[in-house]
């Protein structure tokens, strides 16, 4: 049912492809695949295209897919190694949901980072109380790694 | 159609992109396909009965609306069934018709769907089956300009999807009512200046191609004229043929007259139904349809009948099912276990997670074919389809157990399940299956040379399984390599050239040749690509034939 669901959605990119993020299987593995996210215009991280490396268990889609950033970026949700925390990526998965909704997600976490449930304190910190200098040192990690 | 990967939109780009919607909505949101054995949330939300008890062992909570969900609480939908059945049968050709440019080639979903409109009687359903077809009733005249602006209901709202579709959908069809004239317009315009494939289009009637300007100005006239004459005397709503008839009318104003009388005729024969032909404001087109719509209904009641009966009758069979309970796992000891196993003369063998986990799944299956399916199957059936998961599911523990179920679909040496596994590791090991299966490969070859005798038959007898397209090239390929060295070339022409056989069997050896190596190399990409699913759920096919 996993290799079904997965080329399915697979399809449906290919077929309706979105704007902001491209994702697809990295070679003949179905259940290992790449995706790179354009940093939303209206964020610190314009400009940059972040890649992520996709795996889907085996019990896709009771199970979350597990995403991680490979391109270092400046997130209060997203740590060194590229883990992100979102809910929808842990307790609140639900199967109906899809890997390009969940990718929009996390572009639209990008754009509104969640400080109060930050997987970096510092950071979360930063952007609390110094707005203009987290964007200052998220640009420049852009800039550094992302262009 | 389960072993191709069929998708929303595919209606995208077709005539009627509103059809992505539809075919959005009869699939279920878990594994993405067509509902099979709909079952219903008391959140109001359908699912696969299997995909949502599968996801209901892990978490407690309905997969769209996360509110709370016991398997206990799960109701099989009948209608949904028969709606989702209908529609993948005539899915193919509706999807076929409408790329190839066609006016309308919608009505079979239309008939179809307001006939179990007709006969069911639960008015929630009813009303949301209407909304549906009136929807797409009015999109056809819509094509695709406006369609593709309600693309938003593809992802029904958490709460009480139906109902909010509902509203959704009457809300559109309001929408495109108004818009109606400017679509018409747009749709002349292009049709008239620009050159495409659009200019023809099928009349509704008489199935005949004509270029559209002639279809709408004259032919349709002639076309309705014909068949109130004549044509149509096969159908039941006589009144409505009997008044056309003696009407000679201008064309806009006979469509509506006879609109309204087979909205008439319609709500005669039952009320309920009616509402769904009343919306005469759509003055030529959709009168056309609907008048299209009830004569095609005759031509297709036979499809039909089978379809509503089943779904008529379909509510007996929950009474006499039986539900196998939840068994609570930490109270039980492993003998109770095997007893609850032994009970349901199921295999007792293995360890405890192995023995927890058959029950699970086998108690997954078992309340899904007998209290959600409409055709239950026997329990043999089921005691099958638990041995071929095992088979592919549970990683082999020891090799002591020889009792097992998994054991029993074995083919005697244990390699079979060390393939299988590594094949699940996308490492697929040609050489050992081919030895494996080398006696089948030996019989295809047989069967190939025989039917290279007969050039009639098609490539598929040839296959080791006519439904999975890797497999039958990988069969292809074996035949190749097991085949006695002095037959090699006449079973490779056999292969290559057992479609053209009519021009050119023996004259190209060597273009074959090549094209075999082409084969060769295709093939072996190939298998590594084909998914582990089909494949395994071929071979669980395979061993169960054996078993």
């Amino acid at each position: 049912m996993s290799t079904k669901r997965i080329s399915k959605e697979l399809n449906d990119l290919a077929k309706d492809p979105i704007t902001s993020f491209s994702a697809g299987p990295v070679g003949d593995d179905l259940f290992h695949w790449q995706a790179s996210i354009m940093g939303p215009a209206d964020s610190p991280y314009a400009g940059g295209v972040f890649f992520l490396s996709i795996h889907f268990p085996t019990d896709y889609p009771f199970k979350p897919p597990k995403i991680s950033f490979t391109t270092k970026i400046y997130h209060p949700n997203i740590n060194a190694n590229g883990n992100i925390c979102l809910d929808i990526l842990k307790d609140q998965w639900s199967p109906a949901l899809t890997l390009s909704k969940v990718l929009l997600s996390i572009c639209s976490l990008l754009t509104d980072a969640n400080p109060d449930d930050p997987l970096v304190p510092e950071i979360a910190h930063i952007y609390k109380t110094d707005r203009a200098k987290y964007e200052a040192t998220a640009r420049e990690w852009t800039k550094k790694y992302a262009v | 159609m389960d072993h191709l990967i069929t998708d929303p939109t595919d209606f995208a780009k077709t005539k009627i992109p509103a059809l992505e919607q539809w075919d959005t909505l009869l699939r279920c949101h878990i594994c993405k396909d067509f509902l099979k054995v709909p079952v219903l949330t008391p959140c109001g939300h359908t699912f696969c009965s299997l995909c949502i008890r599968k996801y209901i062992n892990n978490s407690a909570k309905c997969p769209l609306c996360l509110s709370e969900l016991r398997d206990s609480m799960l109701r099989s939908e009948f209608l949904v069934n028969e709606l989702v059945e209908c529609y993948t049968n005539f899915r193919p050709s509706l999807l076929k018709h409408v790329q190839v440019d066609k006016l309308n080639q919608l009505e079979p979903e239309v008939i179809q769907e307001s006939s179990l409109i007709e006969i069911d009687s639960e008015p929630d359903v009813e009303i949301k089956e209407q909304s549906l077809t009136n929807n797409d009733d009015i999109q056809i005249i819509g094509n695709s300009s406006e369609a593709s602006k309600s693309k938003m209901t593809t992802v029904p709202k958490p709460n009480k999807i139906i109902k909010q579709n509902n509203l959704i959908n009457k809300k559109k069809s309001k929408s495109t009512v108004e818009g109606m004239f400017n679509r018409k317009q747009e749709f002349r315009n292009s049709s008239s200046s620009s050159f495409s494939h659009q200019q023809m289009a099928q009349c509704p009637i008489c199935q005949e191609f004509f270029p559209i300007r002639t279809l709408e100005r004259s032919h349709l006239d002639e076309c309705l004229s014909l068949q109130s004459l004549g044509r149509l005397p096969k159908t039941n709503n006589k009144i409505t043929i009997s008044k056309t008839k003696s009407n000679i009318l201008p064309f806009s104003k006979k469509m509506s007259d006879s609109t309204s009388e087979l909205s008439s005729s319609a709500s005669k024969r039952d009320k309920s139904s009616s509402p769904f032909y009343l919306p005469t404001k759509n003055i030529n087109y959709s009168s056309n349809l609907t008048s299209t719509s009830q004569h095609k209904e005759k031509v297709q009641e036979k499809e039909k009948i089978s379809y509503v009966s089943r779904y008529v009758n379909s509510i007996a069979n929950t009474d006499k099912s039986e539900r196998l309970p939840k068994l609570d796992y930490s109270n039980l000891s492993m003998q109770q276990l095997r007893q609850k196993l032994n009970a349901l003369n199921l295999p007792s063998s293995g360890s405890r997670q192995t023995l927890i986990e058959r029950y699970n799944y086998y108690e997954m299956i078992w309340n899904s074919n007998f209290c959600d399916s409409l055709n239950p199957v026997d329990e043999s059936d089921l005691r099958r389809q638990l041995a071929s998961w095992e088979a592919s599911n549970i990683p082999k523990s020891g090799n002591s157990n020889k009792n097992t179920i998994g054991n029993l679909i074995q083919r005697g040496d244990r390699g079979y399940q060390k393939l299988l596994t590594n094949f699940k590791n996308d490492k697929f090991d040609r050489k050992a299956w081919s030895q494996m299966y080398s006696k089948e490969f030996r019989k295809l070859i047989n069967e190939a040379k025989l039917n290279y005798k007969k050039p009639s038959i098609t490539n598929t007898k040839l296959s080791f399984n006519p439904h999975d397209a890797p497999m039958k090239e990988q069969s292809h390929t074996e035949i190749i390599k097991e085949a006695p060295p002095t037959h090699t070339n006449k079973s490779e022409l056999n292969n290559n050239n057992i479609d053209n056989m009519d021009d050119n069997t023996n004259n190209n050896i060597d273009e074959s040749k090549t094209d075999i190596e082409k084969l060769k190399t295709h093939t072996e990409t190939d298998n590594n690509i084909s998914t582990d699913e089909d494949f395994s759920k071929d071979l669980s096919q395979t061993l169960n034939n054996k078993f």
